[in-house]
């Protein structure tokens, strides 16, 4: 994991730097995590490429004020596509909730092509999200799911599918958990 | 079995965790034009940083030559405008010096002027000082212990008196006219010193404005104790030897 992270973040210091074979680099290796967050959260292909591009975009006009001490650049790569996407979506104002579900099973999208590392990412996307199926109740899931991809606060949540809001959090927390600890069982990196 | 869960984790750690987790659950592979499209974007973005840069040089460079242009224009009007006011300066100094000339010209006439006015002051003021200097000399004659005097009276036709003073030792004499009248040009009045039956001599000449009163110091007479009589003639310009014009004054000396 901290090898990883230290490719990332040297990544985006390249790219403050002006170096654009870094920006290249860096779609590589996050693009299909970039692009999966995207697609889930704005609904249709065309909506995620374009949150995508314009995460990168951002990324590239503002690497430089990437702080590595506040956080690692995976994550901070992934709120900024998830935000860019829900900022899109609700510019758009529609969503289309059937062409995200179709979608959603991206193991029959993988061309047979595709270079073996993103098969074995596709390959990996389809267990954990076996996992979370079966580590997580339903409705923890769903929480996990608003909350991440949906840009609501636990506040918006507990309103909107009728519970507390101490319920919203502990579903949250202890979902997160449940899935910390079994990608560290399972020898997963993020 | 469900995980053992962890409670000591911090929210950010938790919501990184989520994040990842839930990227990697859901990750699908992004169609392949959009790395094109995404680096394609990039390098419009860095054209137009570019192009935007080489706006800015261009107009800092504009700003910088205009400013330039500003400031030589500035000088060169200000050069022109000093050339102007050097032209009216120099032409105020010509008539200042034109103004300066002529006040030079009158001051020079005024100075020649004064020039001769202090020559004529000095002039009137040696005249002055020989009449006081003879005055002096008649006050000590008159006042002299061994003046001898006589008392010219006027001949027939004659108006006026005279009186001449002779210091009996040193031979220093002086003379007084009052009453005679100016003399036509180029005559003159003239002292004899009489010696008994010898013939006149000379003893100066008297000037006409002298005759109208005042005492006039005349040459030193030589051997004044054998001097008889005294008395004045009319002659030409520049004196006799000899009587020659008619006497007007005579008299004997007296003491």
């Amino acid at each position: 994991m901290e090898q990883t992270e230290d490719i990332d973040a040297g990544l985006v210091a390249r790219m403050a730097l002006g170096d654009e074979s870094a920006l290249t680099a860096l779609y590589d290796r996050l693009s299909s995590l970039a692009y999966g967050v995207a697609l889930r959260v704005a609904g249709n292909s065309d909506a995620a490429e374009d949150a995508v591009q314009e995460a990168f975009l951002r990324v590239w006009r503002r690497a430089d004020r990437f702080d590595a001490s506040r956080g690692r650049a995976r994550p901070w790569f992934l709120r900024l596509v998830r935000n860019v996407a829900i900022d899109q979506r609700r510019a758009r104002g529609v969503r289309d909730r059937a062409e995200t579900e179709k979608i959603l099973d991206v193991s029959d999208k993988i061309p047979a092509d595709q270079p073996d590392d993103i098969a074995s990412r596709a390959e990996r996307a389809t267990r954990l999200r076996a996992a979370l199926e079966q580590l997580l109740p339903v409705e923890q899931r769903r929480a996990i799911e608003i909350a991440y991809f949906e840009g609501l606060s636990h506040s918006e949540i507990a309103e909107r599918e009728g519970m507390p809001l101490g319920t919203v959090k502990t579903r949250i927390r202890d979902g997160v958990l449940r899935l910390r600890a079994f990608l560290g069982r399972d020898g997963h990196g993020a | 079995m469900a995980p053992e869960l962890e409670t000591n984790i911090d929210e950010r750690e938790l919501d990184d965790l989520a994040i990842e987790a839930l990227a990697e659950a859901y990750a699908a592979p992004a169609p392949p034009r959009l790395r094109e499209r995404i680096v394609a974007a990039v390098d419009r973005e860095r054209e137009r940083g570019r192009s935007a840069r080489t706006v800015q040089r261009t107009r800092v460079v504009g700003a910088l030559a205009a400013s330039l242009a500003l400031v030589f224009a500035g000088l060169f009007a200000r050069e022109l405008q000093r050339g102007r006011e050097s032209g009216i300066e120099l032409a105020a100094l010509a008539r200042q010096n034109e103004l300066l000339a002529q006040q030079n010209g009158v001051l020079a006439t005024r100075l020649d002027e004064q020039g001769r006015e202090i020559v004529e002051q000095r002039r009137v003021l040696t005249g002055l000082h020989e009449a006081l200097e003879s005055q002096s000399q008649v006050l000590r004659l008159v006042g002299g212990p061994r003046v001898r005097t006589a008392t010219l009276a006027p001949q027939k036709g004659v108006t006026g008196t005279g009186r001449v003073l002779v210091d009996a030792a040193s031979g220093d004499a002086a003379i007084v006219l009052s009453g005679l009248p100016p003399l036509e040009e180029g005559k003159t009045y003239e002292l004899w010193v009489i010696r008994g039956k010898k013939a006149p001599e000379p003893a100066g000449l008297v000037a006409v404005s002298d005759a109208h009163g005042g005492a006039v110091r005349m040459p030193s007479v030589p051997r004044p104790n054998e001097v008889t009589a005294f008395a004045v003639s009319i002659e030409p310009r520049g004196g006799s030897t000899s009587p020659t014009g008619p006497i007007v004054l005579v008299g004997p000396v007296a003491g």
